[in-house]
């Protein structure tokens, strides 16, 4: 048994897209972007992300999320959109797409609408070890209801769980504000998660950033209202037959009876981590991470561009990333500066980087890496990267899941494992 | 016959049978015995054999480098059976149980009931051989029975075990590898009774670090702890017996113990089991 994962990039058209050389039939895509407008690898304007999942070919099977935040606005734009039949549904209805067919090596995107010739990420998992996959939502509690709430109707226990989405509520409505959130969880000791907001139509920009790192939070939507307070908080507590348990620990009203897209995977390996990038060396500089508990054969790495934190701190940003070896790697990165008169944006897609965070400055052009990151190895217990752009002083912090083929179960109730023996005697 | 000569310098050339010259102004000379090879240097109270074969001491505190001797086609051992062998055996992971049965010169491969020991593999260890057992009272791993299924040895035989294992559980089970006079070793939190000769690491159910266990069989056995919490991990487990001590370490710590240990000449059977409490 195995479990197969890879990472390509592809642009939107007219009707059917063909996405092909995945080198296998793929049981999940997610598509995300930031620099869908212009081609990859180049610096533009807006701050914009979007994220979406599909588990098979049928539309209400899809979800996507996508926020973004015009460049030079005052007073400010922000919007995000949620989507509860499409892939992908970006720049405020002008892009939007469904995974229409999977076969032995991709799949196939269909776009009713297609104003921007979208510049798209990909990440696809599959193989046998990969038994179960369900892409929906969720619904956040009421106003006030905090606690466990348990969620039913997967179908099967989930060993993974990836949660994102927006406060946006009708799916395909454009909504004023942005926020966002993209959450990795495995258990209740196994959980991580990055969010962001830019608050609408102010004339002093207010964007903010919260990344938790310590298996305390799974999922956390920012308060369009105030930006520094949370409007939804919880935690994943348990994996269960049917489904998951997520204990609301803040609810607000900005918050409340939110969909909460989720992917759920059962079947193979998953580890959750956060890492921070090294200040001591010169670039590039080696970094490995064990503990994984498998070799990974994919990775996902997010950041808010920020030092490890359970604050709110200033400033949206967010880089998206997905990779399965030093050549197969692609992230996205966005953001926008906060308290500034005029918004200062900028957003790339990024061909051959995991990680990639930037100080953001007005003319994007000249806006310049802060820290970056490329896959040198997986490894036997983790991954190794290669910092090629690093800060001296500023650690940034970054989550990542790690995807590898199932543990081999062996053994019984109680097993005694005996790698090496050897024994000697005269006689 | 020939007589002693003084070739260049501080240099001595003369026949094993001759004579060597001993007084205080030969210090720092050196003989040389042409019909043995013989060389000897004189420190000033006697000579000293430096090279040749008269020259034997211990290969002690000295690495040899596998990367340039090759021992498989380059080392000759004289009279094999009586000098430098020695009984050797390992465990070496395999697909199924029997493969195993010739592990450690044909040992019962104890299992749980049914089951085969399967091999797996560990990201970091590399292949194991997993040892299972689904009822409580069940042992699992390498286990000496009978006569004829059993690896016997005497501290005499200065045996030396190494065993790199895990339990994957340690809650309230019991983990013993080493020697024990008892040919069956006892499901028990006493791994060696008063009567009993013999070494074991590991745990009983009660223990919270790993243990050394070992008696002499004339008083109650010795429990000492490691000071190593227990745990699932694995763990590199070693005995080394001599004439005059015994020598444990789990993960290269060890503990010396050089009394209440085994009669040299006591048989001693060997044992790595876990035990499903």
């Amino acid at each position: 048994l195995t479990l197969s994962f890879k990472t390509g990039q592809f642009q939107g058209g007219t009707g059917n897209v063909a996405v092909t050389g995945v080198g296998f039939q793929p049981k999940l895509v997610m598509l995300y972007e930031s620099g869908y407008f212009v081609g990859f690898d180049t610096i533009d304007s807006w701050s914009q992300f979007g994220l979406g999942a599909a588990s098979d070919t049928t539309a209400t099977n899809q979800r996507s999320m996508y926020m973004d935040a015009s460049d030079g606005a005052t007073p400010t734009d922000a919007a995000c959109v949620w989507d509860n039949d499409a892939a992908t549904h970006s720049n405020r209805n002008k892009n939007i797409c469904t995974v229409s067919a999977i076969g032995a090596d991709g799949f196939t995107t269909n776009w009713s609408a297609n104003t921007d010739n979208s510049r798209m990420y990909y990440a696809c998992l599959g193989g046998a070890d990969i038994t179960n996959v369900k892409v929906g939502n969720i619904t956040s509690p009421t106003s006030g209801t905090t606690g466990n709430q348990s969620y039913t109707g997967i179908g099967f226990q989930p060993d993974l769980l990836i949660l994102f989405g927006s406060h946006a509520t009708a799916s395909g409505t454009v909504t004023s504000g942005a926020t966002y959130c993209v959450g990795f969880a495995t258990s209740a000791t196994g959980q991580v998660s990055i969010s962001g907001v830019i608050k609408d139509a102010v004339t002093t920009t207010s964007t903010q950033r919260y990344q938790r790192s310590n298996n305390a939070v799974c999922y956390a939507l920012m308060d369009i209202a105030t930006t520094t307070t949370k409007a939804l908080e919880g935690a994943l507590v348990s994996m269960n037959a049917d489904g998951f348990t997520i204990n609301w620990t803040t609810v607000g009203t900005n918050g409340a009876s939110k969909p909460v897209n989720y992917i759920a995977i059962k079947g193979g390996s998953y580890k959750v981590g956060a890492i921070s990038s090294p200040t001591a060396g010169t670039a590039p500089v080696s970094q490995a991470t064990t503990g994984a508990g498998f070799r990974p054969k994919g990775l996902f790495m997010c950041s808010a561009g920020a030092v490890s934190s359970t604050a709110i701190q200033a400033g949206q940003q967010i880089s998206f990333g997905a990779g399965s070896s030093s050549t197969d790697r692609h992230c996205c990165f966005c953001g926008e500066n906060d308290s500034t008169t005029s918004s200062v944006t900028m957003n790339i897609n990024k061909s051959a980087k995991l990680v990639s965070m930037y100080n953001i400055v007005a003319a994007q052009a000249s806006s310049t890496v802060n820290a970056e990151a490329d896959i040198t190895t997986l490894d036997a217990d983790g991954f190794t990267l290669s910092w090629t752009t690093k800060s001296a002083t500023v650690a940034y912090e970054c989550i990542y899941l790690a995807v590898g083929d199932a543990a081999v179960v062996v053994g019984g109730a109680k097993n005694l494992q005996i790698a090496k023996a050897y024994f000697t005697s005269d006689s | 016959m020939m007589v002693v000569e003084r070739r260049i310098g501080c240099e001595l050339v003369g026949l094993s049978t001759d004579a060597k010259p001993d007084y205080p102004g030969l210090i720092d000379y050196r003989f040389y015995e042409v019909d043995t090879g013989n060389v000897f240097y004189y420190f000033g109270a006697a000579w000293s054999p430096v090279i040749g074969p008269a020259d034997i001491g211990t290969f002690t505190n000295k690495t040899i480098s596998a990367l340039d001797n090759d021992f498989s086609r380059g080392v000759a051992v004289d009279f094999p059976l009586t000098f430098g062998y020695k009984r050797t055996g390992v465990i070496m992971p395999g697909v199924s149980g029997p493969y195993l049965a010739g592990s450690f010169g044909g040992m019962l491969v104890t299992t749980g009931s049914g089951q085969n020991p399967i091999c797996a593999l560990d990201n970091v260890e590399g292949a194991y051989q997993n040892f299972q057992a689904n009822t409580t009272g069940e042992k699992m791993g390498i286990q000496s029975t009978t006569s004829t299924n059993s690896m016997i040895t005497t501290r005499g035989q200065q045996p030396y075990l190494a065993v790199r294992a895990r339990i994957d559980s340690t809650a309230g089970d019991r983990l013993y590898i080493g020697y024990t006079s008892n040919q069956t070793l006892p499901v028990s939190n006493t791994p060696l009774a008063s009567t009993d000769s013999g070494v074991m690491l590991g745990f009983g159910s009660a223990n919270s670090t790993f243990m050394v266990y070992y008696n002499d069989g004339t008083t109650t056995a010795v429990s000492q702890s490691f000071g190593i919490t227990k745990d699932n991990n694995w763990h590199t487990f070693e005995i080394a017996m001599t004439i005059t001590t015994v020598t444990c370490s789990i993960d290269g710590s060890p503990v010396l113990i050089s009394s209440q240990i085994p009669n040299v000449s006591t048989p001693l059977y060997l044992n790595c089991v876990a035990q499903y409490v």
